[in-house]
């Protein structure tokens, strides 16, 4: 009989979340992947398969529509007769030049990376909250911290999760179900191709660091820990100093 | 986070160069991270992890394909040991998954942070090379995608296999292959350590008690005094038949992060490790773990930055049998003569099977291993010396770790060449390719 945790990751194609599921695989977990690539989910599910997970893959069409995540949710838990814990990790960076003087790319920024996200965890809230237990996790950013000129439309719309995750974490307090917060800094990976930035993390151990908070923090978790620090003094700098300030 | 161009095809920042950083010419590389990712166009090579000491992993005019975001499993049945990869994937990234399953890879290089593709494209040999051949004699099958936009499926026995198989990343990318695992009962190992007074203990033992072994290699100290020369100490093993623990490789523990702003390999320190390392006691006969046999020094991520500035390179060369004990002599002698001593030197007796590829390395006869400063014209000096031996007595330089070899050495020792020109692809190359062709292919 299968035992593994049952976890339904969104975004599975991302380059965390694949590090993610092969950690979750090798431990026997049973996988719902849901990505929007039918033939780049195959392939993730095939390598967890091969370090010895159960999977089950789901395309999702669109994120912004919430017919397209009800229905993921419905046979994600019916998939594994329920669900222990749920990774939000998709994600869109759009170039900020280009977003920022663009409403539609905006909405489409705020729709992707902020709205789809609370719908999923809207969606599932209810269901973890009746079994009185398991985990929600969804990746945010310190770049939803604190708005910097060059890249704030997509630091707003994870501070939209963040800010939601904070009051769904005191809503279910006493449930036994736990909301993480992933704020990772700069990790290399497709999403950030090209990109210059400083103290870039390794897709791995940034993974490896979620895995083990799924496993039983409630809260928020920045990655690596010593953002913490840095988003707290950043966050703490006066409003006046921080509009001159080119970071 | 600064604003880039998405997608450019700059990712450099020293991240793509060899193990030695010599030679180490500026670098453009493109990342595949899906199977179906579209190669780049114009001159392409595919970049492994890098682990290759002189220009086989470099394309100066055209761009690197980086591999190591194709690192994906595709398949593994367990109860035949057969596991199917992406090329990128590291064989630590492979042993972590399938150790604990109770298989093993059969053949394991002096490292085992190189990937699958890079482990074929160079086929590797380990300490087992006289029992179990080279790493390309355990690939049973392969995916090659060639710059015209196909896709070939090559087995073993194939032309293309044996082309691809120690073809230097020349036939095309390989995308993905196919190992045939050897079953283990534990990760334990019995190991016999024999002192080496000189060279000739180290021919006799290999005629005799070492027989029966089927690992074996001798790490040999550069300073001892001439008529100590060769001296050192063997190393055998084999696997533990009793069972017992199937650990994983361990995390790499001790970094040596940055590069030291000066080189801490000298004449002095190369004296201090040899002390240390090399005649450091060791017990005879010892039960140990597989990892700490075959990769004493992936305990230190990155220990190449210890030389700090000062590049490094390495030759290894191998010699028929016959004459060996002289022309060892003679290849030691020249590169103790070259000044700098030399840090890590390995002798190791080479297995007399058939070549798995068409320009493999790995042959029959005896191959030494040694890695020096780069100091400028004295070091090419050495080296080009040492060639001249290897090629008036028909040894062969591997290319995995050549930098400097001679387009005629090239030719000589790897007469195939010709005929490998069929199967290589003509928008693939290479500055090693460039520099042993001298703009003939
Ligand atoms: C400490 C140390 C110990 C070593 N010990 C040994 C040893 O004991 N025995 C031994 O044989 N070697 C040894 N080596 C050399 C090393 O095993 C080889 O150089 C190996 O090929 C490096 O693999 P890589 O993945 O880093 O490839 P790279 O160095 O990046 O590339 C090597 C070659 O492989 C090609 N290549 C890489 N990936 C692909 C692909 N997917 N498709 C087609 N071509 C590809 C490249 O084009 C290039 O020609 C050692 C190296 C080090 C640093
Ligand atoms: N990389 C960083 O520096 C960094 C830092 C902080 C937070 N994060 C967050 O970490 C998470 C994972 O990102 P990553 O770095 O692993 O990047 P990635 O590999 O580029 O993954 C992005 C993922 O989002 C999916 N996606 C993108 N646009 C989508 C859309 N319109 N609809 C549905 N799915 C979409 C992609 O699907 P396809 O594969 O189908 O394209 C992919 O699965 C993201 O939420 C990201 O914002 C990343």
């Amino acid at each position: 009989m299968k035992t593994g945790e049952r976890i339904l990751v969104v975004g599975a194609t991302s380059a965390i979340a694949q590090e993610a599921i092969r950690i979750w695989a090798g431990q026997g977990a049973r996988l719902f992947l849901a990505g929007r690539d039918a033939g780049k989910l195959e392939v993730v599910s095939a390598d967890a398969k091969a370090r010895g997970g159960s999977t089950k893959v789901a395309v999702v069409e669109d994120v912004t529509s919430v017919t397209n995540l009800s229905m993921m949710v419905d046979s994600a838990w019916k998939a594994w007769g329920g669900l222990d814990g749920v990774l939000v990790a998709h994600g869109w960076l759009p170039n900020q030049r280009e977003a920022q003087d663009d409403p539609l790319a905006v909405r489409q920024c705020l729709r992707i990376n902020g709205e789809s996200v609370c719908e999923i965890l809207t969606l599932l809230a209810p269901r973890f909250a009746k079994q009185r237990s398991g985990w929600m996790a969804a990746i945010s950013s310190v770049a939803g911290d604190r708005g910097r000129a060059a890249m704030y439309v997509y630091g707003a719309a994870k501070a939209v999760v963040s800010h939601f995750m904070s009051g769904l974490r005191q809503r279910l307090e006493g449930t036994g179900v736990r909301v993480i917060d992933i704020r990772p800094g700069p990790v290399d990976t497709p999403m950030t191709e090209g990109l210059k930035m400083p103290l870039v993390a390794a897709a791995e151990p940034v993974a490896r660091r979620i895995v083990r908070a799924c496993a039983k923090s409630n809260g928020v978790v920045y990655v690596p820990w010593f953002w913490r620090f840095i988003m707290l003094i950043l966050t703490h700098v006066p409003e006046p100093i921080w509009v001159k300030m080119k970071i | 986070m600064e604003e880039g161009t998405r997608n450019e095809v700059a990712r450099n920042e020293g991240r793509y160069g060899n193990w030695g950083r010599f030679p180490n010419p500026p670098q453009r590389a493109v990342r595949l991270n899906w199977p179906d990712d579209e190669l780049p166009k114009g001159k392409i090579l595919a970049f492994g992890n890098g682990r290759s000491q002189g220009d086989v992993c470099l394309n100066s005019q055209g761009v690197l394909v980086d591999m190591r975001g194709l690192n994906r499993l595709v398949k593994f049945d367990r109860s035949k040991g057969l596991l199917t990869a992406e090329a990128g994937i590291t064989l630590d990234e492979i042993l972590r998954v399938v150790v604990p399953t109770g298989w093993m890879l059969p053949v394991v290089p002096g490292t085992r942070f190189v990937t699958l593709g890079g482990a074929i494209a160079n086929d590797v040999h380990g300490k087992n090379h006289h029992r179990a051949g080279s790493f390309g004699h355990h690939v049973t099958a392969l995916t090659l995608r060639r710059s015209d936009g196909t896709v070939k499926v090559c087995k073993a026995g194939d032309a293309w296999f044996a082309a691809t198989v120690g073809g230097l990343g020349l036939t095309g990318i390989i995308a993905q292959a196919t190992v045939q695992l050897m079953p283990v009962l534990s990760g334990l190992m019995q190991r016999r350590i024999v002192p080496l007074r000189g060279l000739e203990d180290f021919f006799s033992t290999m005629e005799g008690p070492a027989q029966g072994w089927d690992y074996s290699v001798a790490w040999l100290d550069m300073t001892a005094p001439e008529k100590e020369l060769g001296r050192g100490y063997l190393e055998l093993a084999r696997w533990d038949e009793m069972g017992g623990p199937l650990n994983p490789p361990p995390p790499v523990r001790l970094q040596v992060p940055v590069r030291l702003p000066f080189s801490a390999v000298n004449a002095l320190t190369t004296r201090v490790f040899n002390e240390l390392w090399l005649r450091r006691p060791r017990a005879a006969y010892a039960q140990v773990d597989y990892s700490s046999f075959f990769w004493p020094l992936d305990g230190v991520g990155h220990w190449t930055n210890l030389y700090g500035p000062v590049p490094f390179v390495q030759c290894q060369v191998v010699v028929p049998q016959a004459g060996a004990p002289r022309l060892v002599a003679q290849i030691l002698r020249l590169a103790r003569a070259g000044g700098e001593p030399s840090f890590l030197n390995t002798l190791k007796m080479m297995g007399g099977m058939a070549p798995a590829g068409m320009l493999s390395f790995p042959r029959e006869g005896v191959a030494l291993a040694l890695d020096f400063p780069y100091k400028g014209e004295r070091t090419l000096a050495m080296l080009r010396a040492i060639e001249d031996v290897a090629m008036a007595n028909g040894g062969a330089i591997y290319p995995a770790k050549d930098a400097c070899m001679r387009p005629e050495s090239f030719a000589q020792a790897y007469p195939a060449w010709k005929d490998f020109l069929k199967y290589k692809d003509d928008n693939m190359t290479s500055d090693f390719w460039q520099r042993v062709m001298g703009g003939k292919a």
